[in-house]
């Protein structure tokens, strides 16, 4: 995927202003920066819960900058959202199996089904389990299993380790870099800097709507790119 | 066949409904209220119930639809004959439909309380509309007892006031009962509880919201509409928009939709027959007190049972009857 000159906001307020961005297909590519960078923004203008002003997103040789969510979904491209949005009247396996609501990804729901309970076997021994009464952790991964189970060929996470403790936090990532080795691309938010340097094969930094610095997690380190943009 | 089951009782329902007002003397009017709230609450419930969203000025969608019959029959009684009861269905599922997409379109957009805002705004404000500028008669409305004494001759019309308007009524409910079976059983059924409890989380997975909840909205308010045109302009023969576009009309559905059990399939029917037996008795039992005691009462029981009647009993009945209870 290639952003070029991506602008967004919410009403007048514009908050991307021109943001140029590659991923790789099957990395996983960071994406870093303070509070108010317009990270979150740039997840859902790039999904298209927010609508993007101006700008391209080339995807497989098409742009999809104007494209709605469902469309984005139908051609392989998965969100995360921010906060635990599970569906929490719900049993575990009734939340996966909305997952696959789109036709491409229902033909393929026994499939991923096997994957997701492979990937996170706790959630296979809570499948009639109201998801609403899971703990914090296990509903993070239960929103990360439900969007694999639309097929993605590429997942956008927003700050999944948001509120978990650190243990949990390290089965999230450790989830994550196996969903890598399934050949999804990913593209993450994260305040969490430790440990998105140890998994991501390449980083953006993002500030006040701009891309500041990008490169390898041992580039950023040495660059010092790290200490002056996230003061760590 | 399976699935046409919890279709069942909603039949059995309105079936004794109606039989009981064909048989016995001085039933009918009582049970074709019955039947009215129960329409209502159905007609109500495919929206509220499916998406959760609260439109407070649904009321002008059967206001419109009673326009819509009305102006068919006062301007083509002449060359149409009989056949303005049917155009005037047309004409009202049209008016109903155009009004919902219009409004849907835009309102739709709006979240939780904006959109109630906005909803109550577009009801108001086609009333005043309607008032200000003398559309369809203005504030003197339109009367019908002529064209359709014309149309039907004498006993002819008296019959289609007192009989077929609240038989219609009977038919529309069904109508809606069903749909509202197909919807619960079918893809989209899911697709609108996955809305219900996440919004966000919904439009992640790929579902269109704002297309299935303009398909909802537009679904209900058509069958607004046809209701509007029945029970109202014919049943009283004569349409005034203070009296159409009463919010009252609004806040019982709700009441009805929420006391039966909001998104189900008969908790709307069993809400508009404990509502509407509720206000008869009071009307009855303490004149002119009925509106103080109608409140607090209402409160009570949707305090106490937030999931409504329906969802009560789908809880204690256990997993046997769920299937059947829908």
């Amino acid at each position: 995927m290639k952003i070029r000159d991506l602008e967004s906001g919410y009403g007048s307020v514009q908050i991307l202003w021109g943001v140029d961005m590659s991923l790789r297909e099957g990395a996983i590519t960071a994406l870093l920066g303070p509070n108010g960078a317009g990270k979150s923004t740039l997840l859902r203008s790039i999904f298209g819960t927010v609508r993007p002003w101006k700008g391209s997103i080339l995807y497989r040789d098409e742009d999809i900058l104007h494209l709605p969510p469902h469309r984005k979904v139908d051609r392989g491209i998965a969100l995360v959202p921010e906060g635990r949005h599970v569906f929490a009247g719900m049993t575990v396996k009734e939340n996966l199996l909305l997952g696959a609501y789109r036709k491409r990804a229902r033909e393929r729901m026994e499939g991923n089904l096997g994957l997701v309970f492979s990937l996170f076997p706790i959630l296979e021994e809570r499948q009639d389990q109201r998801a609403g009464t899971l703990s914090g952790g296990e509903q993070q991964m239960l929103t990360i299993a439900r969007s694999l189970m639309a097929s993605p060929e590429l997942m956008m996470l927003d700050e999944p380790s948001q509120g978990l403790a650190p243990k949990v936090v390290e089965e999230v990532f450790s989830a994550l870099t196996r969903i890598r080795e399934e050949g999804v691309t990913i593209l993450l938010v994260e305040q969490n800097v430790e440990n998105v340097l140890s998994i991501a094969d390449y980083v953006y930094i993002l500030n006040e709507g701009r891309v500041v610095g990008e490169g390898r997690p041992d580039e950023i380190e040495k660059a010092g790119l790290r200490k002056a943009y996230l003061g760590l | 066949m399976r699935q046409y089951i919890p279709f069942l009782p909603v039949v059995a329902i309105y079936g004794t409904l109606f039989l009981t007002g064909l048989l016995l003397e001085g039933m009918w009017q009582p049970m074709a209220l019955l039947a009215f709230y129960g329409a209502l609450g159905q007609v109500f419930n495919i929206f509220l119930g499916l998406t959760g969203y609260v439109d407070f000025g649904y009321v002008a969608f059967l206001a419109i639809g009673s326009y819509g019959m009305a102006i068919a029959a006062s301007s083509l009684y002449e060359d149409l004959g009989w056949w303005i009861v049917p155009t005037g269905f047309v004409l009202a599922f049209i008016m109903a439909s155009f009004l919902s997409i219009a409004v849907g379109a835009i309102a739709l957009r709006l979240k939780g309380a904006y959109f109630a805002i906005a909803t109550i705004g577009v009801s108001e404000g086609l009333r005043y509309l309607i008032e200000g500028t003398g559309l369809w008669g203005g504030s003197m409305g339109i009367i019908v007892s002529r064209p359709l004494r014309e149309a039907f001759g004498r006993e002819g019309a008296n019959s289609l006031s007192t009989f077929w308007a609240d038989s219609i009524l009977y038919g529309i409910a069904l109508v809606a009962a069903f749909i509202t079976l197909m919807i619960l059983k079918s893809r989209a059924g899911y697709a609108f509880l996955a809305m219900r409890e996440d919004e966000e989380a919904a439009r992640v997975m790929g579902i269109d919201t704002t297309r299935y909840k303009l398909l909802a909205f537009f679904i209900s308010a058509s069958l607004g509409g046809l209701i509007g045109a029945s029970a109202w302009t014919l049943k009283m023969n004569y349409v005034f928009p203070s009296d159409v576009f009463d919010i009252v009309y609004t806040i019982e559905a709700i009441i009805i939709v929420l006391l039966g059990g909001s998104g189900t399939l008969l908790g709307p029917l069993v809400g508009g027959l404990v509502y509407g037996a509720l206000k008869y008795w009071l009307a009855v039992t303490f004149p002119g007190l009925q509106l103080l005691l109608f409140a607090p009462l209402i409160l009570v029981i949707i305090v106490a049972f937030p999931q409504g009647i329906i969802g009560i009993l789908r809880e204690r009945m256990g997993s046997a009857f769920r299937g059947v209870i829908l």
